[in-house]
């Protein structure tokens, strides 16, 4: 009998910042999905659950000759000395060797957030407060995905539980592997401009990995080595330029004002 | 021998105590009960149980009418998805419609029937019955001194058909329309023809080259699936997309060409463009025989030399010129104007000056460009037509579409201190918080609904919206209502039920044999001929189905009048200017499910209500201090608002979005306060979209 297990997968994504256009499905299917709930009121970017967070970066010049790209951001998946997993003290993250897919247990969590800290990306995100949806949304939640409750840390972990479905109607129909149309996260499921690309890396004929070799491809803060499973495309010289400081420089702005 | 128990004894026994407590589990068992005790939560979700199905259905949160797939646990669906291939949605649901099943439980969801104890802010929201709304409304109608209106904001429904008829039932009855921003063009290029009973469509699809005056077409627009499509695929099909808009929108920064403006001078440029077609590329062609005036036309157009309104518009003669060569190169092109579903239209003269630009290039009535289609529209009275103070009794059909009115707007055609406005409505928002009763209908996915063909269709469709929700007790369908009425009234009027109704609508569609239906759960799509009964053709749509009608073959070349009105040319700007913005569908706080706040409030993704976008050397100009509250002020009134630095807006300009509000459960006090949108100017033509502002500091 064949096993699911026997062929190592590294799932990734690439994303095409020329084609995004900052509608925010990926963001809504995301939040829908993984039951991640409506904002406390007191909520704001910072202590918020996003688990895609669109950022509007912009070159910085002038009106009228400005240019501005709508990042989607969330875990980046990391495969190398994932910051998140080295300093977890609980083991809380995880990263799976067939999938490589990095998954947090809220189980685990005692919500000290050093993973958030250690986070290059800032893609994780604390339940500051207890979730709480209307009592008709109660009933719409995913049956698939449990709700995680307040004081644990949680992040994008490629809609597991889509692999789990995926893998269980592979195993029904006693296959192999699962079938790669069966596995799409959501994000990439709504998007209506077609700008991600799910798929596995390791598979040199999946479109993700086709993507990810191409010229104008490339990561979010490559520089730290950390090899994130995350590619973002665009033809703009300025934004990728923008990728390797960015991000980093923006939240220290933040904090200085 | 008795030993007597000393002070000391009883103080070593409890140290004694204390410290052997230190090993038994205790202690730490109470600090991971603890630990436990904070991640608890007093709402524990309890996730439904049960197989999962799914069924079809088509949004109904705006015109656009996409198609979905819903996943379904224990009966309610936890998750909306598109449908793959539909010829017009392309698989593609918006933000909003992913999440429009929670819609029915939005914090400010009302089920029972409410009236307001006066207009004011402070005024009380009672719970009140429907059969006393009834007769209240009923006897105001009866004794209504000036006319009693319907205001259908989402026409050309079944729905439609009857608020018309009841309005003719009554002697001083008036069935009116709003218009959706997204056809102003269109309309004023009906009015233009000689003929007046035509419907006009964009054939998008098809187009070599699209020029938008300030229509967000990246930005939700028409079927939003539809134009990401025509968008993305540029690189093979060559449409070029140029956006003439004074902020740097989101429309403007992906178009392939953003032609930066000064605000309001749309219709000179408009003007501009039209001088050098006619003028000096000399263009001529089979449309422009239908003008009548063509050489009054022409003669006025002097007046819009490029070089001389050049101080005005912002735009050097040069951009102009190549803008009106391309476009008079270019084998088919649309040029359409205003429909921000915040700031509204342009206003008439503007709109007719843009419209007359697709006549002179004899876009009219071509195969990739603005098409005509069977005119299927229950004729209505526009909006802007009703005279100022005439209204008694206003009842508001306001399923909304997506698009701001402001409530000056409806405000001015009412008789003063002595009218009754009723919003059919199942929710509080920035516009039921005026009116004298909410009658709660049913809500998205809550009953079957038809969706007739969208503002700027080249084509006529139809689908039909399946419920995916149960109808909660209390509330009442809006023809129902009307039904209620007719029957206190005496007045002889049957309605016939909502499935009835797109029965005979579907009955006569099958009855012409034209056009295709396109399955959702197939992909396939096949003529309307080969569907053996109506009945069969009716089964399907509520199965989950579309049905597209054929293209109109013929050239559509009639009579019509150019006559470019004078577009007053904007004074010298001696004060900030206040516009207003939005994305459709999110243009009130009702109308959002609460996990929008994903977009508004837990990212800077979207601006909500309270925050104003400036460039950052008008905040420099007028001293304000980007960390700080500020005051915005107008003729109207004064609000706090929060400033951020945009580099995508001009100088002097205070771009305000017309939002939501931070979060979904404001007060009526709160809606009923100056807001974006109560805060601009509504001019005597309809129009809001450039109001005189000043912001200050807000002093503590």
């Amino acid at each position: 009998m064949n096993s699911l297990s026997e062929k190592k997968s590294r799932y990734g994504m690439v994303i095409d910042l020329d084609k995004c256009n900052g509608c925010g499905a990926c963001s809504i299917a995301c939040t829908i999905e993984n039951n991640v709930p409506p904002a406390e009121l007191k909520a704001n970017k910072r202590s918020g659950i996003t688990w895609i967070q669109i950022h509007t970066v912009s070159n910085n010049e002038q009106y009228p000759n400005g240019d501005a790209v709508f990042i989607p951001m969330f875990c980046q998946q990391c495969e190398n000395e994932t910051p998140c997993m080295t300093v977890c003290p609980q083991n809380a993250v995880d990263i799976d060797p067939s999938t490589g897919i990095v998954g947090q247990i809220p189980q685990r969590c005692l919500g000290c957030r050093y993973c958030m800290t250690a986070c290059p990306y800032h893609a994780r995100y604390f339940n500051w407060w207890d979730p709480q949806w209307t009592e008709g949304m109660m009933k719409q939640l995913n049956p698939e995905v449990a709700p995680r409750m307040r004081g644990v840390v949680e992040k994008c972990n490629f809609c597991h539980a889509r692999l789990h479905a995926a893998r269980t109607k592979a195993a029904a129909n006693g296959e192999s592997e699962i079938n790669p149309e069966d596995y799409i996260p959501a994000c990439g499921e709504s998007c209506p401009s077609k700008a991600i690309t799910f798929g596995d890396l390791s598979d040199e004929n999946s479109e993700a990995a086709k993507l990810s070799k191409e010229k104008n491809t490339f990561r979010f803060l490559s520089r730290l080595g950390t090899e994130p499973k995350v590619y973002f495309h665009s033809e703009r010289t300025w934004i990728k330029d923008m990728a390797e400081k960015a991000l980093t420089r923006t939240r220290m702005e933040e904090h200085h004002g | 021998m008795q030993k007597s128990l000393t002070r000391r004894d009883l103080l070593k026994f409890a140290g004694g105590s204390a410290l052997g407590l230190l090993f038994t589990p205790l202690p730490w068992k109470l600090l991971d009960d603890s630990a436990i005790w904070t991640q608890n939560w007093a709402l524990t979700p309890k996730l439904s149980h049960g197989p999962i199905t799914t069924k079809f259905s088509s949004c109904t949160l705006c015109p656009a009418g996409c198609a979905v797939k819903a996943h379904c646990v224990d009966g309610l669906p936890f998750r909306l998805t598109g449908v793959h291939h539909h010829p017009m949605s392309n698989g593609a649901v918006c933000a909003r419609g992913l999440a429009g099943h929670h819609l029915a439980y939005h914090p400010l969801r009302m089920t029972i029937p409410h009236k307001f104890s006066g207009r004011s802010a402070e005024s009380r929201l009672i719970p009140y019955t429907l059969n006393n709304s009834i007769k209240e409304i009923s006897a105001a109608i009866d004794s209504a001194q000036g006319s009693v209106v319907i205001l259908d904001q989402s026409p050309n429904r079944t729905s439609s058909i009857i608020f018309k008829q009841f309005t003719e039932k009554l002697q001083n009855g008036i069935y009116a329309t709003l218009s959706s921003d997204e056809e102003s063009t269109l309309l004023a290029l009906q009015e233009m023809f000689d003929e007046k009973n035509i419907s006009l469509g964009y054939d998008f699809e098809k187009t070599e080259m699209i020029v938008s005056f300030g229509a967000p077409l990246l930005d939700g627009f028409g079927t939003p699936g539809l134009m990401t499509k025509l968008y993305n695929e540029r690189k093979t099909s060559r449409k070029k997309f140029i956006q003439i808009e004074s902020c740097q929108s989101r429309t403007a920064l992906q178009a392939d060409q953003w032609i930066p403006i000064k605000p309001g001078v749309e219709g000179i440029i408009a003007l501009n463009i039209a001088f050098v077609l006619l003028n000096e590329i000399k263009l001529h062609n089979q449309n422009s025989n239908g003008a009548k005036d063509i050489s009054e036309y022409k003669k006025n157009l002097k007046n819009f030399i490029p070089e001389r309104t050049e101080h005005a518009t912002g735009i050097q003669p040069g951009v102009i010129r190549k803008l009106a060569l391309d476009l008079a190169s270019a084998r088919s092109s649309i040029i359409l104007g205003g429909a921000d579903p915040g700031g509204g239209s342009f206003g008439k003269e503007t709109e007719k000056a843009i419209a007359g630009l697709n006549l002179i290039l004899g876009n009219v009535g071509k195969s990739g460009a603005i098409t005509e289609r069977k005119n299927e529209n229950v004729q209505a009275e526009p909006w802007p037509k009703i005279p100022d103070h005439s209204i008694s009794v206003l009842i508001m059909d306001s399923y909304e579409t997506g698009y701001a009115v402001p409530w000056q707007l409806i405000e001015q055609k009412l008789i003063p201190d002595n009218n009754i406005v009723v919003t059919l409505l199942p929710y509080l928002n920035e516009i039921s918080a005026h009116t004298d009763y909410i009658i709660p209908t049913t809500t998205y996915y809550e009953s079957v609904r038809d969706i007739p063909t969208p503002a700027g269709s080249p084509v006529n469709t139809f689908a039909i919206s399946q419920p995916l929700l149960p109808k909660p007790d209390g509330t009442i369908e809006e023809t129902e209502f009307i039904s209620q009425v007719a029957s206190v009234l005496h007045m002889d009027f049957t309605i016939a039920s909502a499935e009835e109704r797109i029965k005979e609508k579907v009955n006569s569609i099958y009855s012409t044999k034209r056009g295709k239906l396109f399955s959702f759960s197939d992909g396939q799509s096949k003529p309307l001929i080969d569907i053996s009964t109506a009945n069969d053709f009716y089964s399907q749509l509520l199965d989950g189905a579309t049905w597209i009608d054929e293209k109109a073959s013929k050239n559509l070349v009639k009579k019509f009048s150019l006559k470019a009105d004078i577009i007053a040319q904007p004074s010298s700007q001696d004060r900030l200017l206040l516009i207003p913005f939005g994305w459709r569908g999110a243009v009130s706080s009702s109308s959002l499910s609460p996990i929008m706040s994903k977009l508004f409030q837990e990212s800077e993704l979207r601006e909500n209500a309270n925050t104003v976008l400036m460039n950052p050397q008008t905040i420099a100009d007028a001293k304000l201090n980007e960390t700080q509250n500020a005051i915005l002020e107008t003729k109207s009134g004064s609000m706090p608002v929060k400033i951020k630095s945009s580099n995508t807006v001009p100088l002097n300009v205070i771009y305000i979005p017309v939002g939501p509000l931070p979060n979904g459960s404001p007060s009526k006090a709160y809606l009923n306060n100056l807001n974006a949108l109560s805060m601009c100017e509504v001019k005597s033509d309809g129009t809001w979209r450039i109001t005189n502002a000043a912001i200050r500091n807000q002093t503590v």
